[in-house]
């Protein structure tokens, strides 16, 4: 064994002991002869050492845990009366020099800890009860931790490595299924952060995402962070909870904690994997012969000339197939961290790739992390974390759509090699548009945070922070000149560039004070900060640019050069304070208050106060639960809360703002310069303020049969008091006759539970399986006035969603189909819309009036869905491991957006001709081949019930690794995204949107399967 | 160390009470947003954005384009939703059918464009007042353009709902008696009476055309004003008033004005501004943006195949194309005497050569309206199909020709009817009148401003001022319901954000 394993503190000889797992039952000083003498070397050194005091032992022993028996890697082991200590190495094993009599601590991450009183005995076995879901858990609750004991709100925890292990980009995606309370709507972009709802949806507009908080930085924003730099993810779900970031909280708040070194012998870890990427479902589209046929069918009906010689048809061109490609995905991660007494480390440096599904689209991140505290006295401590990404992608649009409508008769590229194309239908050559697009982003990003921590006496903790978030973006497209046909052609070349960036910084400031007086338990933070953020951005363009990619500069066009810029800047100032009461450790109060201003209101309404009061009872704490062995721990919580959000919209402050027009007007002819105007034309509410969102949490948190079964079950009903657009009559002079205003109730009630069983049958085999559940009810409670929202525009002049009171946000809003019409007697007798035929849908004239129009729509459902899950589970076998993960939702309907849009002779899926109505099949279930646009109804609205396998991985841990060097080594193989049940007939049932328009399948990306391989190395 | 760790403390507990709450901190100056401020008063070159906000909506999409083309072409004989069967452009096939309701988009586009130029003129009007540096006589100049415009506009609501909320003044929407303004519809003759009095104070401030400085050219015009207030006396009855003002215009009192020779130019580049032009919106292409917004783009020929003779033959070339929209007519095509100069000027067919040479050898629509065509070889084009140089000619002389021989006509001054009438027949290839009785010679007239103005949004209206509409819809096969379809429907979105107070049109 060569273990260059020293430690570099002088009190800690390097450990020894078994490392084979069977052996570990005996800790005992199991050493190969070379070790031995190494080890009596160093002995014999400090024995050397004059100041040595002769009464000291040397301690050795192992760490494990409890369930599984499993060695506990750095685990920290320190002597109470010194403040010295050691860290355990992969096995578990460590070493520390002591006397009789002393206490020694043990502590590690996601354990309770322990305190042992040293004996004669210098041979320790230490046993850590797993602290996951336990009542003493360390949770992190936002400008502090607590134990869980000790939360009142609900907080969901996901450790880091779990979100390490999936290939995605962004840690958001990472705990999708994960969490109780959290939906998390992904599409398969390359470099996309995906949709989250904490307990649904409460803003009508702006962003509905919660807000994240990365160190101490709040963004909205975290694809920059590397999953393998991240120790854990915290999720906070109500108001109690949040009230602490109570200004921002409105849409909830996850945490982001990120690695940092522990003292004790460096640590290097490499992380890799590659993989391919493939659409993870695909819509079976009709062959040449049928859509050819139906085409015909159509223009019949019409009384227009067939379209298509069905005897001279080519071959079907399969377009879904011609714009996708399998991608490769591939990340490398190193991290090395360690550290002394003074100083720890961390440094991560990654990069990520992603190709996506798309010819020609990759997405390319490098991130490199640096955190390090400074330990410069006992009472002063630096510190930093900082972040550096880095992003090249080229983009392509996504061309899922165009596929889906152009016709399988036209092939990609006719036989002279130029693109394909029919004027019959108004659809591009989506290869064509795929290879003429020139798109590429680039992202520099520096985020982070320098903190100075101070503690004067004891238990007092005065902490302040400067953190920082900066990204400069910059894109450029050129579009070249083309002619495919005259439905597909750029006449003049062009190219655009832009910039964007923005610095944002929070300075904070605050006291935490934490105290036990005998039964009495005292945590109390007071603080406050400062945040500022401005934005940049310019923008140029100018045709005429050559079409070599080297001369894709301003400098090269020569006409119609134009450029514009803009910036706004936003600044908060705000006070917290947060009092958490411990009595007995049984019972709990928790209090936060916090005030705000924002510079996003009018200077008299800037400021608003947030606030939360809750209690927890420990029950498990209680003397009559003392002799009970079924439970090991159990705690009731209840708290009450308001909390809010600033971001909704931009621009509310300015009261008597004058609007530069987008059009000038051009007197004079070409050679006078066209003059620019403005004037008001915008009527602003003087009285807006903060968004408020005021709920309630009830939960029961369990743990039993010696903590293998724990759980939570929680009720939530919380109010959002949310802005809506406010229609104003047009003669008002409101441009778009729309005022912001804070109008409307939106209520989110539900009940959230989670189980996780976790055991072992032998020190071999453990296993673990958890499930949890969210029901939720959106509901718009009440508008002041009239509530005119409509939304979910299909882009051909219809639209499908209508948010009233009584209703969820963004329901459906649809004619309701009765069957199909057999004859023209039917239609004649009955309330129809123009044009209708016998084959076409009869629409249900639910008023009676005889005339089918909007008062005739009714509510079709939501994309909200009714409840959400997640399953996960899995098991380890000596070396071997397997987990699964699965993510589903149930009782939300999809609008078919993209079937519902068609226009005349598009493509059609091939289940459209099943069963069509035609004078042969005149009880044909599905309306007759047609190529008038389709009216939004009830046909069109499907289920979007689904259950997916998120994640399956089957991975392998060598043992007896030292041969080669290394200290630990895991290969794995993982699938991501390879199954999907679902109703829906489109490409996926999981579509992000805003909150008005989402769940309607236009063209969107969709989720991907991911095939990967991977190790896992440790030095 | 000791002495730097002091350093740190003290750096320490400085950040710890680093503090930016000032007052100022939440207020920061906004970045690239004009407030209402004294400053802006005081350069006079504000009011004549202020004035431009006047014209710039005549470029918006609700105001000129795609709606506007329904509402006012579409609906008539003249013109054919076009495009694809199935591809109804929101709700064209609506219009088309004359089966619109109070939620068709369209309709609700029609109020909402010229409701927002109403607004513009009202801030124009009341700001410009606020410049009191600004010379007097340009700032009353302003202030005319401005009653001009809010003229124009308020005269196609009328037009098209009858009834309408009378907006005079900027609203405050926070006072009850604006409030109640705002949703009142007052009778039509009062709005009439309304656009009477800004015409007339426009035709007494503004210069004529012939002392407009060149680079003035699109501001309206003393002759602009005399000739919108001659077309509304006609839709008032107000014959003597329409005959006066077109009288006047055609002897030259309001500036000068003629019929151009070639009836084709009229409508191409080379056409813009001409002397048959007395108010034309203007469209500019490049950058800034200063075009109408896809007004050719939404009739240009779709899905079309074009070739072109060159010195190297006849090749296969890319002309401008759009989609396809407000299509003229199989009605339109026949109502045309023989030899005609102004069909193929007014209609593409499929296999017709064009003035720049294109041919066009297929298309999805049979006819193409030529006044939308645009040139990409022989007139100016940029590539940006939806921002193009066409000038849209609001109010011209054929109009105004045929106003006078119309009212004429009706006041029994037949010589001058039939003389005028003959001017615009001679300029169309035509020989003279056939027609004679005052009957005859309405019926004459009204045929003539059919050809005319074909494609000019003017043929709806004219149905419904002349009475003719029932009978011209019931021979297509359509439903016009006398009583109902002189007016479109109050949108409803504008009823329902009045709760209610707003009215609706009999019938919907």
């Amino acid at each position: 064994m060569n273990m260059k394993k020293n430690p570099r503190s002088v009190q800690v000889i390097p450990p020894s002991g078994a490392r084979d797992g069977h052996k570990i039952a005996a800790p005992a000083l199991v050493t190969t002869m070379a070790r031995l003498k190494t080890t009596i070397l160093i002995i014999v050194g400090f024995m050397a050492f004059p100041s040595f005091m002769m009464a000291q032992q040397i301690y050795t022993g192992q760490v494990k845990d409890s369930l599984t028996g499993a060695p506990i890697q750095s685990a920290s082991v320190t002597l109470l009366s010194s403040g010295k200590g050691a860290i355990s190495d992969s096995a578990g094993q460590f070493s520390i020099q002591a006397s009789p009599g002393e206490k020694l601590s043990v502590s590690s991450i996601g354990y309770v800890g322990t305190t042992v009183t040293l004996a004669s005995n210098t041979n320790l076995s230490i046993v850590l009860h797993s602290a996951a879901g336990t009542l003493d858990e360390v949770v992190i609750i936002g400008y502090g931790s607590a134990r869980r004991s000790q939360v009142v709100g609900s907080v969901a925890q996901v450790d880091g490595k779990d979100i390490a292990a999936r290939p995605v980009l962004s840690a958001a995606q990472g705990i999708q299924g994960k969490v109780p309370g959290v939906q998390i709507t992904a599409s398969g972009a390359p470099g996309s952060q995906p949709e989250v709802r904490v307990r649904g949806v409460g803003s009508v507009l702006g962003d509905a995402n919660p807000i994240f908080v990365v160190d101490g930085v709040i963004t909205s924003d975290i694809t920059n962070i590397n999953n393998n730099d991240i120790a854990s993810v915290q999720v906070l779900k109500d108001a109690s909870a949040q009230a602490i970031y109570g200004s921002r909280a409105g849409n909830g708040v996850v945490i982001i904690t990120t690695k940092s070194g522990k003292s004790g012998k460096m640590q290097i870890h490499l992380n890799t994997y590659t993989g391919f990427k493939t659409p993870t479902s695909t819509v079976k589209m009709a062959d040449a012969r049928t859509y050819a046929a139906f085409t015909n069918a159509a223009r019949a009906y019409d009384n227009v000339d067939p379209a298509f010689d069905l005897d001279t048809l080519s071959a079907t061109t399969n377009w879904f197939d011609e714009v996708t490609h399998k991608g490769i995905i591939q990340n490398y991660d190193l991290n090395i961290s360690g550290g002394s007494e003074k100083v720890t480390y961390y440094f991560g440096g990654s990069v990520f790739k992603d190709q996506g599904i798309i010819p020609g689209e990759d997405y390319t991140r490098a991130a490199f992390r640096i955190n390090n505290t400074y330990q410069l006295a006992p009472f002063l401590k630096l510190g930093n974390n900082l972040n550096v990404s880095v992003y090249n992608m080229n983009n392509k649009p996504t061309e899922f759509d165009d596929a889906y409508r152009m016709a399988p008769t036209v092939p990609v590229r006719f036989d002279d090699g130029s693109y394909g194309y029919t004027s019959l239908l108004s659809v591009a050559n989506p290869v064509a548009k795929l290879d003429l697009t020139h798109d590429k982003g680039d992202q520099l990003r520096l985020q982070g945070n320098v903190f100075a921590e101070l503690k004067p006496v004891n238990g007092l903790t005065l902490r302040s922070s400067y953190n920082f978030d900066y990204h400069n973006n910059n894109q450029k497209v050129y579009t070249p000149v083309y002619f495919i046909w005259s439905g597909q052609k750029n006449d003049i070349s062009s190219l655009s560039q832009s910039n964007n960036n923005s610095f944002y910084y929070i300075i904070d400031n605050n006291a935490t004070y934490n105290k036990t007086f005998g039964l009495h338990e005292i945590n109390a933070t007071l603080g406050y900060s400062s945040e500022k953020n401005r934005d940049k951005s310019w923008s140029g363009s100018i045709q005429n640019v050559p079409a070599d990619p080297n001369l894709w500069y301003l400098d090269q066009g020569d006409n119609n050069a134009d450029v514009g810029s803009s910036g706004a800047i936003l600044t908060r100032a705000s006070a917290y304070s947060r009092l958490i009461y411990t009595y007995d450790r049984r019972y709990i109060f928790n209090g936060s208050l916090r005030r705000d201003g924002s510079s996003s209101f009018p200077t008299d309404n800037q400021y608003g106060t947030f606030y939360s009061i809750g209690g927890a009872w420990v029950i498990s704490e209680e003397k009559f639960m003392k002799n009970q062995t079924l439970f090991n721990s159990l705690k009731l919580r209840a708290g009450y809360g308001k909390v809010g959000n600033d971001i909704t919209i931009s621009n509310l402050r300015i009261l008597n703002e004058i609007s530069l027009q987008s059009k000038y007007y051009g007197f004079g002819g070409s050679n006078t310069a066209a003059q620019q105007a403005w004037t008001f034309d915008q009527i602003k509410d003087a009285a807006v303020s903060w968004e408020t969102t005021k709920g309630t949490d009830l939960g029961l948190e369990f743990a039993l049969l010696k903590n293998k079964l724990s759980g939570d079950i929680s009720y939530y009903n919380k109010l959002t008091h949310a802005y809506i657009p406010v229609t104003v009559p047009t003669t008002f002079g409101d441009q778009d006759k729309i005022v912001y205003s804070q109008a409307a109730d939106v209520r989110n009630k539900g009940v959230e539970f989670e189980l996780n069983w976790q055991d072992h049958t032998s020190k071999d085999f453990s296993y673990h399986l958890g499930f949890n559940m969210t029901f939720n009810t959106n509901v718009v409670d009440h508008v002041d006035g009239t509530l005119q929202l409509k939304g979910g525009s299909l882009g051909n002049g219809e639209i499908v969603t209508y948010t009233v009171p009584g209703q969820p946000i963004g329901s459906f809003w649809v004619y309701q189909t009765d069957g199909i019409y057999k004859s023209q007697d039917e239609i004649d007798n009955s309330a129809h819309i123009q044009g209708a035929q016998p084959g076409d849908f009869r629409y249900v004239d639910q008023n009676g009036d005889d005339l089918i129009n909007d008062k005739d729509r009714i509510f079709a459902g939501s994309y909200q869905p009714k409840f959400y899950y997640g399953i996960n589970g899995g098991f380890a076998f000596k070396g071997l491991d397997f987990s699964f993960d699965l993510y589903g939702n149930a009782g939300n309907k999809i609008y078919n957006g993209k079937k519902a849009v068609r226009f005349g002779n598009d493509e059609i899926e091939a289940a459209r001709v099943d069963d069509m109505w035609s004078t042969d099949n005149p009880n044909g279930t599905q309306p007759r081949a047609s190529n008038a646009i389709p009216k939004p109804s009830t046909y069109y609205v499907e289920s979007g019930n689904f259950l997916r396998v998120n994640n399956v991985t089957l991975g392998y841990t060598f043992s007896n690794t030292q041969k080669w060097h290394i200290q630990s080594l895991r290969v794995f193989a993982s699938a991501e995204n390879p199954l999907i049940w679902k109703k829906y007939s489109g490409y996926t049932p999981e579509l992000p949107g805003n909150a008005l328009s989402s769940g309607i399948e236009l063209s969107i990306y969709p989720v991907t399967a991911t095939y990967m391989f991977g190790v896992n190395v440790g030095f | 160390m000791k002495k730097s760790i002091n350093i740190l403390l003290i750096t320490a507990s400085a950040l710890l009470f680093y503090c930016s709450c000032s007052k100022s901190y939440l207020n920061p100056t906004p970045q690239n947003t004009v407030q209402q401020n004294d400053s802006i008063y005081t350069d006079p070159a504000g009011a004549a954005k202020f004035l431009a906000a006047c014209y710039t909506n005549l470029l918006q999409w609700n105001e000129s384009s795609f709606s506007w083309l329904g509402l006012t072409s579409i609906t008539s004989d003249d013109a054919d939703k076009g495009s694809d069967p199935g591809d109804l452009g929101g709700d064209k096939d609506q219009m088309d059918a004359l089966t619109y309701s109070a939620t068709t988009g369209s309709v609700a586009e029609g109020w909402t464009g010229n409701y927002n130029g109403v607004s513009n003129c009202n801030q124009a009007i009341l700001n410009i007042g606020l410049y009191t540096q600004l010379d007097a006589g340009l700032k009353n100049r302003y202030i005319a353009e401005a009653k001009f415009l809010r003229a124009y506009y308020y005269f196609n609501l009328v037009r098209m709902f009858g009834d309408v909320p009378l907006i005079d003044t900027v609203l405050n929407s926070e006072n009850p008696d604006d409030v109640t303004k705002a949703a009142t519809r007052v009778p039509e003759a009062d709005i009439y009476a309304f656009i009477e009095k800004d015409l007339k104070e426009a035709m007494s401030v503004l210069p004529t055309n012939d002392n407009q400085a060149a680079a003035d050219v699109g501001h309206a015009t003393k002759g602009a004003a005399a000739g919108l207030l001659a077309k509304v006396s006609l839709y008032e009855k107000n014959y003597q008033q329409a005959y006066d003002l077109s009288s006047g215009i055609m002897q030259g009192s309001y500036g000068t004005y003629g019929l151009v020779d070639d009836y084709s130019t009229i409508w191409r580049e080379i056409g813009e501004n001409s002397k048959e032009s007395l108010f034309e919106v203007q469209s500019k292409i490049g950058v800034p943006d200063a075009a109408v917004q896809q007004y050719t783009a939404v009739q240009g020929i779709r899905a079309g195949s074009f070739k072109r003779i060159t010195e190297a033959g006849t090749v296969s070339v890319s002309a401008y194309s759009g989609w396809g929209f407000n299509v003229p007519s199989q009605d339109l095509d026949n109502a045309y005497e023989a030899g005609d100069k102004r069909k193929k000027a007014t209609i593409i067919h499929i296999g017709d050569t064009l003035f720049d040479g294109v041919i066009l050898v297929s298309a999805a629509n049979p006819r193409y309206n030529y006044k939308a065509y645009v040139s990409v070889f022989d007139e100016s084009y940029d590539g940006d199909g939806d921002n193009t140089n066409k000038n849209i000619r609001l109010l011209r002389m054929g109009d105004i020709v045929l106003i006078n021989a119309e009212a004429a006509n009706e006041l029994g001054n037949t010589a001058t009817a039939v003389s005028s009438l003959n001017l615009i027949r001679h300029r169309a290839g035509l020989g003279n009148t056939t027609a004679s009785g005052q009957q005859g010679l309405r019926t004459a007239i009204w045929k003539e401003r059919r050809v005319e103005l074909a494609m000019e949004c003017d043929r709806f209206f004219d149905l419904i001022r002349t009475g003719q509409a029932a009978t011209v819809f019931s021979a297509l096969g359509k439903t016009f319901t006398t009583g109902k379809n002189e007016h479109f429907p109050v949108p409803q979105v504008e009823i329902d954000a009045t709760e209610g107070v707003t009215t609706q049109n009999p019938g919907y």
